[in-house]
């Protein structure tokens, strides 16, 4: 039995998350028992009689908190440490408390001598300034905010190139930075392999079939979406995959983003081949000669880098659940449609989930439309109307200008998903509920109400509606995977396993080639 | 320079609202929670508490409008300081006093005949059984050899501080007290709930002239000092003085009372503190008052308090 020991000095939670955590510690697979308790002399007493006193925990003083684990290998004990420390993380509790308002970045910066990192969420028309502050005070920049013009996006990451610090945005919503998820991102085991993504929702999709693999993630850094444009010339992906590469960490890269502009390309496979590190690349719809001409692994979909990643990352292939396609249920859903459902409807969160997907459909289907197909002939003319195949990202700026985020505000979708089943010609729906810091806390449970009324309406008129949903997250997210996905599978939602897998089912679904 | 966000103290202990109110009040926030914030006084050391309005008056604390102190960015290391009414912290927020209400310990008024309270304390504790919470005294909430012997443990030292406070044997008591200090899960260990429980309801219950003379309690205060971390401490200092939780004195009161009020109301209150905190400081109690019956105090300890 291998016994591992974290002390967290002068720290104090709530008894409410103690004895929460101290559940949910026992429970985390291969641990045979953990204490999560004040170092006191009687709970150290209590250790010393069940043979995990340690020397760690014999220092401890009555105001520490102690957390010792007993489990079969050294390893187990060791991922149990970080996965109660991301609960403690959740909890947010009481660490010292951290929450500090600022007036000016200058400010945060003398009082919080350990910052290197800021966050600009501000309206567009500052963002630039704030960043450039930041910049110059020393801090690593996550720029969510959008309407940046790219020659300040330029001008900015250039500045932060040259002072050796990472500028990921502007319009960067995701990124994981020292087993911190920052904006939206899924609370992922720490491993081995790190990310730099272009997209959100791809990174994010990517770091957590990576953990559904049995992997782990060093970090996610994300570039923004227009990092890859010839005007920017992917300077952040290209500094994103040198700094990767100077981590100890990581041992395997993965480069997460749509096809980047042929020059920029170049550059950047060219900087991933020299980085010394394996590297795949997921570069969705993007040419997999130009990649494995470069001497580095293509990963077709999501689901394929992460594989490819994990396998390169030491995990054994024959150990790993790789979510086989379910063949039978096609067949199945197939013969419940009538021949005139013959649509998929995707009414997605995540960009990057919706742009998969619809690589997916396009690989059989030619009349797939979108809002953000970049085929004039293929785009929606009214984002509130579907044509025959339609993939709609409700991410895009078309359904956010002065809204909230689906993620967090789902309202938009609820009616889109009941205009949709009254529509005879659609087979199949399908929707994405993104778990994760940032995301909504309940987002299967807001969809219920207007799921069983599709659901009905389709029932009423004599049609069976397939409805296909794909939950982005990870048994470490605080709105649990396994109710979320639960409560939909209660509703009768087929639940994908991965973005990759509900593209195909819902390609499957309503293909009616024998 | 951010605005901070002003807050009406609905309540408070009388000795922490005269000292605000008269400026003398110094501190730091020694550590801070969703619903509570304790402040280390610069002057005495003492904890001294803020607490939301949906939990209840305590010694050393003011109950305020607020919902949640770390969505304000209340942090540990925050100075604290009182003035022109009211108590300023760090620039994010201001407790203002005016027309808080004065709240102390209630104390009993009467005391029931010992067979009656005997036979309340065995409907009580049969009452903790089935509804308490797991964690210290009732197993359940892991199944593992540390739980199992953490309850052992908690459960050996209750007993045997009961037999040993039946006696009248301080020696003993005090011994079997520092075995459960410190002793158990969470922020405010099981051990330590369980005495607060205890001490609180033996000195309410005890005749006036006693305040302040029982060497057990003197001795447990002593010995928790360095047995346990200082939110607990804190709480077993005020106890031993017979200063406690509002909740937690109409329970005392609602068991030891002549009056024929039920005490379930009041222990489901109890019961509902913390995790398995309530649990504890239940289980406390009743031990606590049975200590009395059983050392033959309780007949003799009936005063009219007012």
């Amino acid at each position: 039995m291998a016994i591992k020991t974290a002390i967290k000095r002068n720290t104090y939670f709530d008894s409410v998350s103690l004895m929460s955590v101290t559940g949910r510690a026992n429970a985390v697979a291969g641990v045979d028992q953990a204490m999560i308790g004040m170092g006191t002399a009687m709970n150290k007493e209590v250790l010393q009689n069940v043979g995990m006193l340690t020397p760690e925990a014999a220092e401890a003083q009555s105001g520490d908190l102690m957390i010792v684990v007993r489990s079969a290998s050294d390893e187990i004990a060791e991922q149990a440490l970080v996965e109660i420390d991301e609960l403690f993380k959740q909890k947010g509790g009481n660490e010292s408390g951290r929450k500090m308002n600022y007036a000016t970045i200058e400010s945060a910066v003398a009082h919080v001598p350990g910052a290197n990192l800021a966050i600009i969420a501000v309206a567009g028309e500052f963002a630039s300034r704030e960043a450039r502050r930041a910049l110059e005070s020393g801090l690593h920049v996550m720029m969510f905010s959008d309407n940046v013009s790219i020659e300040d996006e330029v001008a900015l990451k250039t500045l932060a190139h040259d002072k050796g610090l990472l500028m990921m945005g502007p319009d960067c919503g995701t990124a994981y930075i020292g087993g911190v998820g920052l904006c939206f991102a899924n609370a992922v085991r720490a491993g081995n392999i790190g990310i730099v993504g272009a997209s959100g929702t791809g990174s994010q999709e990517v770091a957590a079939r990576i953990h559904d693999f049995g992997g782990g993630i060093t970090q996610i850094i994300g570039t923004g979406g227009r990092d890859l444009n010839e005007k920017v010339g992917g300077i952040m992906m290209i500094d994103g995959i040198n700094a990767l590469a100077r981590d100890p960490a990581t041992e395997v890269i993965v480069l997460v983003s749509k096809p980047p502009a042929k020059s920029v390309q170049d550059k950047v496979l060219a900087a991933a081949a020299a980085c010394g590190k394996p590297v795949v690349a997921c570069l969705l719809g993007g040419s997999e000669e130009a990649v494995t001409k470069a001497g580095l692994q293509f990963g077709n979909t999501t689901k394929e880098a992460a594989l490819k990643a994990v396998i390169l990352g030491g995990k054994k292939e024959a150990e790993i659940n790789k979510r086989a396609l379910n063949l039978p249920l096609i067949a199945e859903t197939r013969a419940k449609l009538q021949p005139e459902q013959r649509y998929i409807r995707a009414l997605l969160c995540g960009g990057t989930l919706c742009e998969e997907m619809m690589l997916i459909a396009k690989e059989s289907y030619d009349n797939v439309y979108s809002n953000i197909a970049k085929d004039p002939a293929r785009k929606l003319k009214d984002v509130s109307t579907s044509i025959e195949h339609t993939f709609i990202d409700f991410g895009d700026d078309d359904f956010t200008r002065g809204r909230p985020h689906p993620m967090i505000d789902p309202s938009q979708r609820l009616a889109r998903l009941v205009q949709e089943a009254r529509d005879p010609s659609v087979g199949v729906i399908v929707l994405d509920f993104i778990l994760g810091y940032g995301a909504h806390e309940d987002p299967a449970g807001v969809m219920i109400p207007a799921l069983v009324e599709a659901k009905q309406i389709a029932a009423t008129e004599g049609r069976h509606l397939e409805i296909l949903g794909y939950v982005l997250g990870t048994d470490l997210d605080s709105q649990s995977l396994a109710e979320q996905t639960a409560k939909l599978s209660e509703v009768g939602v087929t639940i994908a396993s991965s973005c990759t897998n509900a593209g195909l089912l819902a390609r499957g679904f309503v293909s009616k080639e024998n | 320079m951010r605005a901070h966000t002003t807050m009406q103290a609905r309540s408070g202990d009388g000795a922490f609202l005269a000292r605000v109110n008269g400026a003398a009040f110094a501190g730091v926030i020694h550590s801070a929670f969703h619903r509570a914030v304790n402040i280390a006084c610069l002057c005495c050391g003492e904890l001294h508490t803020l607490v939301t309005d949906d939990l209840d008056d305590g010694p050393n604390s003011l109950v305020v409008s607020a919902d949640d102190f770390l969505a304000l960015g209340i942090c540990r290391g925050d100075s604290v300081r009182a003035g022109g009414g009211s108590l300023a912290i760090a620039g994010k927020a201001m407790v203002n006093i005016a027309g808080a209400a004065i709240w102390r310990t209630p104390l009993p008024e009467t005391h029931c005949p010992a067979g009656l309270l005997r036979r309340r304390l065995a409907e009580a504790e049969a009452a903790i059984w089935r509804n308490g919470k797991p964690g210290g005294f009732i197993e359940g909430m892991a199944d593992t050899e540390i739980a199992r012997l953490t309850t052992r443990m908690l459960h050996e030292g209750a007993d045997g501080l009961a037999l040993a406070l039946g006696r009248r044997d301080a020696d003993a008591a005090l011994a079997h007290a520092g075995r459960l200090l410190g002793l158990g899960p969470g922020l405010t260990p099981s051990g330590d709930d369980f005495l607060v429980g205890l001490l609180a309801s033996r000195a309410l219950c005890r005749r006036p002239d006693d305040l302040g003379s029982d060497a057990f309690a003197h001795g447990v205060v002593r010995l928790a000092k360095s047995a346990t971390n200082p939110i607990a401490y804190a709480a077993i200092a005020k106890a031993a003085r017979g200063e406690v939780r509002e909740r937690v004195a109409r329970l005392i009161i609602a068991l030891g009372s002549a009056a024929a009020e039920p005490f379930s109301p009041a222990l489901t209150q109890v019961l509902a503190i913390g995790s398995s905190s309530g649990t504890e400081i239940a289980f406390g109690v009743i031990r606590g008052l049975a200590s009395l019956i059983d050392n033959g105090e309780w007949d003799h300890g009936y005063q009219d308090r007012h």
